[in-house]
């Protein structure tokens, strides 16, 4: 098991000041501390809605008070890793929806975004500004060893987390200021400068003058609503809902209380289906009716565009190597997990017989729901899995359990090891940024892989230092 | 420039936030008159029914209302989950529209109200027994008074200011309006009655409650009487509770709103018209109306303007057009 700071004895290297500060606080104190960040979070609202779970329906993510740190090095290899997918990505997506000169050369089955209920066929023939598909991509990362990072996941919709990324940095350097007066640590509060030039950049054909963007977000109820308004507030453009918005004559405006305001870009945390109720679901009373039309024809640019989701299901994700080849003639900086694909034969037969080792996932499943940890799982879930994979094969894919990495973590009893992941943000525009940071999730239970904040996750703090 | 739901949740914060001070100091009526000695012989005026009938509960309680006594009136004022005007649901959507537009108002304004209504979720009727009922409706007080506290000392005086300042003076005007009532509702004019110790501090109890009973004696100089009372709460525009000062700073609101987007609407001249209507009368114009009648107008007249208001900045929701290039298809 890799431990991102103890080398047995020793503390490896970008650790040395945590380790050091680890030693030289008492845990109490620590205790004390992680609540008043608990406090802070609740009075600020920084809180993570679930309704209709009963209990209190505004909840706190955990938030653990030990940082995780990159070396300047590590960070490196991460940054080309998540630019080089960014881009294969979008490439990607734009022949999907255009000529599939990746399925005529045989390197993908066409039939593997047919099928695809991301695949939207109004996209088709469509080209947005700057080509650009997925311009907020979220790359989850895992690592198991000092020189071994995975991809386990694409995110290509609209990935959520990057206001703890702000939120976690901004409450750590006013607990611990002392912790960040050598200057080591890079900031990482350009994340909604980068993300408002992101926007400007892929400006529809039809603005005129200074595009105007807003952030569309499906309401206050969502889980994630705290994002959605900080990351309006940040840039400094409004927080809209659907019903703030309106289409009229292919350009698309908002209701202010001085009349009509014209709106050019649209940073959307809704849903493809809901987008528009005149070509996604008629029900939809999240969106704006003709906004397809109006984005199709250049008067608004939606992002990340709708569609998007054809390239982050886990059948895609088994290609990305040959995705990443074949766009850019290039190895993969960061590899996937080995992953078997149930649709095969051989690949399922041989998943079947490892089911007690292997991880398997839904094809189309996210946020951790209905997976099965093999090594953890009883005889009767193991059953029960394997008659769900052999009933339908194709939904399914199976995966080596990575023993991810652990990292220093306050917990009731002192500091002790917990498994953690990664994601780093990339922005895809004229050209493709990246903060230097992201979000670490951890697993708060003892031997846990399972970091997903909606299975009681926590967050830490990410360093990445400047050498 | 702003979104016109963000202008509606605004104007909502602050009508209530008023609303769950104003309930408050409703019940306060209630409670101070209840505690006052009873004349033997008399059937007992029942303060609690008076203040529910005030504060629009008739359709709530159906004819239980004149049967309702401390406790079923202060569940309903302040806990009913029903009661759409009740203080918590009062703080609960205050609350909710600042979620839902987290950023329009300052963080203090957020954290007060953030912290009002994490407070409120955890009381429960059985604080309001006894002698529990003055300190909750200290709290609420208090609550609110730290919101006006956190707008006045750090909102920007922009059209997000004005239009709180909107919901909060609408609100006065209404609650103001219903605090006087109430006295019309407890005790139907009886000649007897008139300058009778009984009536005198009911009187009291209602200056007492719109925390005017200091300004009022140093104002006036005078004994609390009827004609006193509706004079003060009515026309007195130096005192920030009476109809006069709301709508006054009706005026202002909207005069602010005017100089900001460099035009106005309709309803600027309703306000107008609503100030200067009100600046020309007298109380002897208003007793010879009827008190009562009067009041209903103030109260319908207030409603109309609020509703004009909604209209102007487009809070009420708009009818889709239709994609006018689909049509021609």
């Amino acid at each position: 098991m890799f431990d991102e700071m103890q080398d047995g004895d020793d503390v490896r290297a970008g650790y040395g000041d945590v380790a050091r500060w680890l030693k030289s606080v008492d845990v109490d104190e620590l205790h004390r501390r992680q609540k008043e960040a608990e406090a802070i979070f609740r009075r600020i609202g920084i809180t993570f809605a679930v309704y209709g779970e009963g209990g209190d329906p505004e909840r706190l993510i955990p938030f653990d008070l030990v940082p995780r740190v990159f070396t300047a090095a590590e960070w490196d290899r991460i940054d080309r890793g998540v630019k080089q997918r960014a881009r294969a990505l979008n490439l990607f997506i734009h022949d999907v929806y255009n000529k599939g000169e990746i399925f005529d050369a045989g390197v993908l089955p066409r039939d593997i975004v047919a099928g695809n209920d991301a695949f939207l066929p109004e996209m088709k023939g469509f080209t947005p500004p700057e080509s650009v598909y997925t311009h907020v991509v979220g790359i989850d990362i895992v690592r198991t060893g000092p020189d071994d990072f995975y991809v386990l996941e694409d995110n290509c919709r609209t990935p959520s987390g990057v206001s703890y990324v702000l939120e976690n940095r901004s409450i750590m350097t006013r607990l611990f200021p002392e912790l960040f007066e050598d200057g080591q640590v890079r900031p990482v509060d350009g994340y909604p400068d980068l993300l408002r030039h992101t926007l400007v950049e892929v400006a529809p054909p039809k603005c005129e003058g200074k595009p105007r963007c807003v952030v569309l977000t499906p309401g206050h109820y969502n889980s994630a609503y705290y994002e959605h308004s900080f990351i309006a507030e940040e840039m400094g453009v409004q927080l809209v809902v659907g019903s703030d918005l309106f289409v009229e004559d292919g350009l698309v405006y908002m209701r202010t209380t001085t009349g009509p305001v014209r709106v050019d870009v649209i940073y959307r945390r809704i849903d493809d289906a809901f987008l528009d109720p005149k070509t996604f679901r008629p029900d939809s009373t999240l969106g704006v009716a003709g906004l397809m039309k109006a984005y199709l024809t250049g008067g608004v640019t939606i992002v990340n565009a709708p569609g998007t989701g054809v390239s982050d299901d886990k059948a895609v994700y088994c290609y990305m190597p040959e995705i990443i080849k074949f766009y850019l003639g290039e190895d993969p900086v960061l590899p996937n997990v080995d992953t078997y694909r149930c649709s095969d034969a051989d690949h399922l037969a041989y998943a079947l017989d490892h089911m007690d080792e292997l991880v398997f996932k839904e094809v189309h499943g996210s946020g951790g729901y209905g997976m099965l940890i093999g090594p953890s799982a009883t005889k009767d879930e193991i059953a029960e899995y394997r008659a769900r994979v052999l009933e339908n094969p194709r939904d399914f894919v199976a995966q080596p359990t990575l023993s991810l990495s652990t990292c220093p973590t306050l917990v009731e009893s002192g500091i002790a090891p917990r498994h953690i992941d990664f994601r780093p943000f990339a922005l895809v525009g004229k050209k493709i940024r990246l903060t230097p940071g992201g979000l670490t999730r951890v697993a708060m239970r003892e031997g846990s892989l399972v970091v997903n904040s909606s299975q009681g996750g926590g967050v830490k703090d990410t360093w990445v230092l400047r050498s | 420039m702003m979104l016109s739901r963000v202008a509606e949740s605004l104007f909502w914060i602050g009508r209530y936030i008023e609303r769950a001070e104003n309930v408050a100091r409703l019940a306060d009526v209630a409670r101070r008159m209840s505690a006052l000695p009873r004349e033997v012989g008399r059937p007992l005026s029942n303060e609690w029914s008076s203040v529910l009938i005030a504060a629009g509960a008739r359709d709530v309680f159906g004819p239980e209302i004149e049967r309702a006594d401390a406790g079923s009136a202060v569940d309903h004022l302040f806990f009913d989950p029903q009661n759409p005007s009740s203080v918590i649901n009062s703080v609960t959507y205050a609350r909710e529209n600042a979620r839902a537009m987290r950023f329009a108002l300052t963080r203090d304004c957020w954290e007060t109200l953030n912290g009002f209504w994490s407070e409120a979720r955890q009381k429960t009727p059985a604080d309001a027994r006894g002698s529990g009922l003055p300190d909750l409706i200290d709290w609420v007080k208090a609550q609110s008074a730290q919101f006006r506290g956190a707008f006045y000392g750090t909102m920007v005086r922009d059209d997000a200011f004005a239009f709180v300042r909107l919901g909060m003076a609408i609100e006065r005007i209404d609650s103001t309006a219903r605090l006087l009532d109430v006295k019309y509702h407890v005790l139907l004019p009886k000649t007897e009655d008139v300058g009778s110790s009984a009536d005198h501090y009911q009187w009291l109890s209602l200056l007492q409650a719109a925390a005017a009973h200091r300004a009022y004696t140093a104002m006036r100089e005078a004994d609390v009487s009827a004609y006193g009372v509706a004079e003060f709460l009515i026309l007195e525009g130096r005192f920030p509770r009476s109809i006069q000062f709301n709508v006054n700073a009706l005026e202002a609101a909207v005069g602010d709103i005017e100089a900001y987007y460099g035009s106005q609407t309709p309803c600027h001249q309703v306000v107008r018209t609503f100030a200067s209507d009100l600046r020309a009368l007298s109380v002897d114009a208003i007793i010879a109306q009827g008190l009562h009648e009067f009041l209903t107008e103030v109260v319908e007249r207030n409603y109309d303007l609020a509703n004009r208001l909604s209209r102007s900045y487009g809070f009420l929701p708009v009818a889709d057009d239709p994609d006018p290039s689909e049509k021609a298809q």
